[in-house]
């Protein structure tokens, strides 16, 4: 088949790319490289069924596809922060851009969404019934509702009888994920790496669920092959549990390094637990993550030993730059 | 005229035209396979613009082209495979592209009312360019033999073997397709003029000699012999010379070529003609690699002499541009000094990859070079 992926050179839009051309489908990836990097589609450029389209998702493009993914939005806080504008009209307008594109050319689509549309949620875990916790305003606002508004309008084109599926994305780590992300594990795994104190916000008791990306992949792959494409959303993510300080010492003892711990304030809007009620998924698409998590963070910190020795690690472009 | 299709848009020409077609407030739509031998690993450029529109696609894919050409009011099109050599032995790819997607476009547009049609055709169209004899008479001489050229005597020479001087070569000799690739292009221009004058659309198709200019591909070893010398001397190498190098052709440079398709897309009322678009001068093939590794700080590389004739090569041709002259009033601007060097500031900034030899040694292998 041929397939869009937007974001596709993003770390679980590279990953994908990478099964989609393995798996012998032709791959168009359309990506502006905003918070994505050349070098995580690099092994897939001599590929003669992978092609890189370096625009953002907003700019005009039509192809003739059967799939497209649109995974195109900057993805971590501080990314996003940066961004707020770019980020709330590269979900919504983009994905609108690209039903239109998947109502014309009679193909599908599937939204990645993102467990941020629960917000700070009151259930545990969050069923795709739950309908969130969120604010309008506040500093994760334009991803949380982006995110929120794109599902709309994807609600919408399905209704219009477009093939659509939207994966509500919960915590995912690997290879390729970006250093400067600000997240749990990449933070914690660099400062493992640095031999810097490991911070931690709150007491560490707060939980997350992280889901290897080759497990959240697979959960993509088996999405866009079901026969049924999902009227609603569906939760794709790692329901088991962890605590941050369990996180930080798992680090620790893989990475033999020697780093304190460092405990500070929560910041705003951090929401303190989230956790996925996949059964859904393991009913539809009979999906449930299998990588463990030492395999997984094993996987990860090599990943992380070689580009924080690569002095040509790019930081991410500024929003002035991009726009 | 608002919006303009221009297929084969994200190519070397295609890229350049969008920024004068843009410049000039135009909305540019661009319909493009990304192919691999021109488009480094299938990579939209990153010089396109992001105004653009772009249709990611095959112009062989009717469903693509129906829909590349909603709402456009004039299309340029350039999209071709491009390569004299390879196409001696991709024969079906060129007709395939070439001819086909050609086809293609016109059945589209034969349920598309648009106001003007460009198409790019190509020198190669001529096969031997124009000659006069001792007494002054235009001729147009057929292929040189191949007892002439195995005994490495490389100039046309007339009926009785007597000598000729090579002049600019108007669009009314009879053309004389010398490869594949000139055959295809004949037939794009030919179906282009007729499909026009059959539905009475302004059609017109620009014989375009040798293009030259920044973010020409190259790493294509089939397309511009500019773009092979500079990656032979970019890589510290010879640049490989068929013939003895006197080989005279006329190089004009891309943004002249740009600016004479938007000069035919606004002239509608020239239609139904082949117009030459060069630069109106001849220069040698040796000439060309000398200036070359001037402008690129390697005088010290001299040109290797292959002393080979290749197939499907000419001894000379350049333009007569006299009728882009009188009917478009084009005029071209950038000389082939200043053009060089502007080509050398940009080609010292590239990386290229080197496969001359490679595509040297395919063409020496299934013998079409002598």
């Amino acid at each position: 088949m041929k397939i869009l992926v937007a974001g596709g050179a993003g770390f679980v839009g590279s990953h994908l790319c990478n099964r989609l051309v393995h798996g012998g489908h032709t791959v168009y990836c359309l990506d502006n490289l905003m918070t994505g990097r050349r070098q995580n589609i690099a092994p897939l450029l001599s590929s003669p069924r992978f092609s890189f389209i370096s625009r953002s998702v907003l700019d005009p493009c039509w192809l003739p596809v059967d799939i497209i993914f649109n995974l195109a939005s900057p993805a971590s806080p501080p990314h996003y922060q940066a961004a707020p504008e770019m980020t709330l009209r590269t979900n919504v307008e983009g994905t609108l851009k690209l039903l239109q594109l998947a109502e014309d050319t009679g193909s599908r689509l599937i939204y990645a969404s993102s467990s941020e549309v629960y917000g700070d949620p009151s259930q545990h875990p969050q069923q795709e019934s739950y309908l969130g916790n969120v604010k309008t305003m506040g500093p994760r606002a334009c991803y949380d509702e982006g995110k929120r508004c794109a599902e709309t309008v994807c609600y919408l084109y399905g209704n219009r009888g477009v093939s659509v599926s939207v994966a509500r994305i919960f915590n995912t780590y690997g290879p390729r994920m970006r250093v400067d992300d600000g997240r749990a594990v990449s933070n914690l795994l660099t400062q493992a790496l640095r031999g810097e104190p490991l911070t931690i916000y709150g007491d560490g008791s707060h939980t997350r669920s992280f889901c290897y990306v080759d497990d959240l992949v697979e959960g993509l792959i088996r999405l866009m092959s079901t026969e049924t494409a999902a009227t609603g959303p569906l939760n794709l993510g790692n329901p088991e549990e962890i605590t941050v300080l369990h996180l930080a010492q798992t680090i620790l003892k893989l990475t033999g390094s020697r780093s304190t711990l460092d405990f500070r304030s929560l910041p705003d809007d951090d929401p303190v637990r989230r956790c996925p009620d996949i059964s859904l998924a393991k009913k539809i698409l009979r999906w449930s993550p299998t990588t463990r998590l030492e395999e997984g963070l094993i996987r990860t910190m090599h990943y992380f030993s070689r580009v924080i020795g690569d002095h040509n690690y790019p930081t991410v472009k500024s929003a002035a730059a991009v726009q | 005229m608002r919006t303009v299709l221009v297929t084969g848009g994200a190519g070397f020409i295609g890229g350049h035209l969008a920024e004068e077609l843009l410049d000039r407030g135009y909305r540019v739509r661009i319909l493009d396979a990304l192919d691999r031998q021109v488009h480094d690993c299938g990579t939209i450029p990153d010089y396109l613009s992001d105004e653009v529109e772009l249709i990611a696609a095959d112009i062989r894919d009717e469903q693509a082209v129906a829909r590349a050409l909603r709402g456009v009011d004039g299309v340029i099109h350039l999209a071709a495979a491009v390569g004299v050599g390879q196409s001696m032995y991709q024969l079906k790819k060129y007709v395939d592209v070439n001819a086909l997607g050609t086809a293609v476009l016109l059945e589209a547009l034969s349920s598309h009312a648009i106001e003007r049609l460009v198409v790019a055709s190509s020198m190669s169209v001529y096969g031997e360019g124009a000659f006069t004899d001792r007494s002054g008479a235009l001729l147009h001489p057929p292929p040189r033999s191949r007892e002439q050229l195995a005994r490495h005597e490389w100039e046309p020479l007339d009926r009785n073997g007597g000598p000729l001087t090579p002049v600019p070569t108007p669009e009314d000799i009879v053309p004389q397709p010398s490869s594949p690739y000139a055959l295809t292009k004949y037939d794009q221009e030919l179906m282009c003029l007729m499909f026009g004058a059959a539905y009475s659309l302004p059609t017109v198709a620009l014989r375009l000699f040798n293009v030259y200019g920044p973010r020409q591909a190259l790493s294509n070893p089939y397309t511009g012999v500019m773009a092979i010398f500079a990656c032979r001397l970019l890589n510290g190498n010879a640049p490989l010379i068929y013939e003895d190098g006197a080989q005279l052709r006329d190089f004009v440079n891309v943004r002249d070529v740009a600016r004479a398709f938007r000069l035919a897309l606004e002239r509608t009322d020239v239609q139904n003609c082949a117009i030459n678009i060069g630069s109106g001068s001849a220069i040698s093939i040796e000439q060309v690699a000398q200036s070359l590794a001037g402008v690129l700080n390697r005088p010290d590389i001299s040109p290797q002499f292959e002393n080979k004739y290749r197939v499907g090569d000419v001894r000379h041709c350049f333009a007569d541009i006299s009728r882009a002259v009188a009917l478009l009033d084009y005029r071209p601007r950038v000389s082939f000094e200043a053009g060089v060097e502007e080509l050398g500031g940009w080609l010292s900034r590239q990386q290229a990859v080197d496969r001359a030899p490679l595509a040297a040694a395919e063409l020496s292998r299934r013998g079409l070079t002598l």
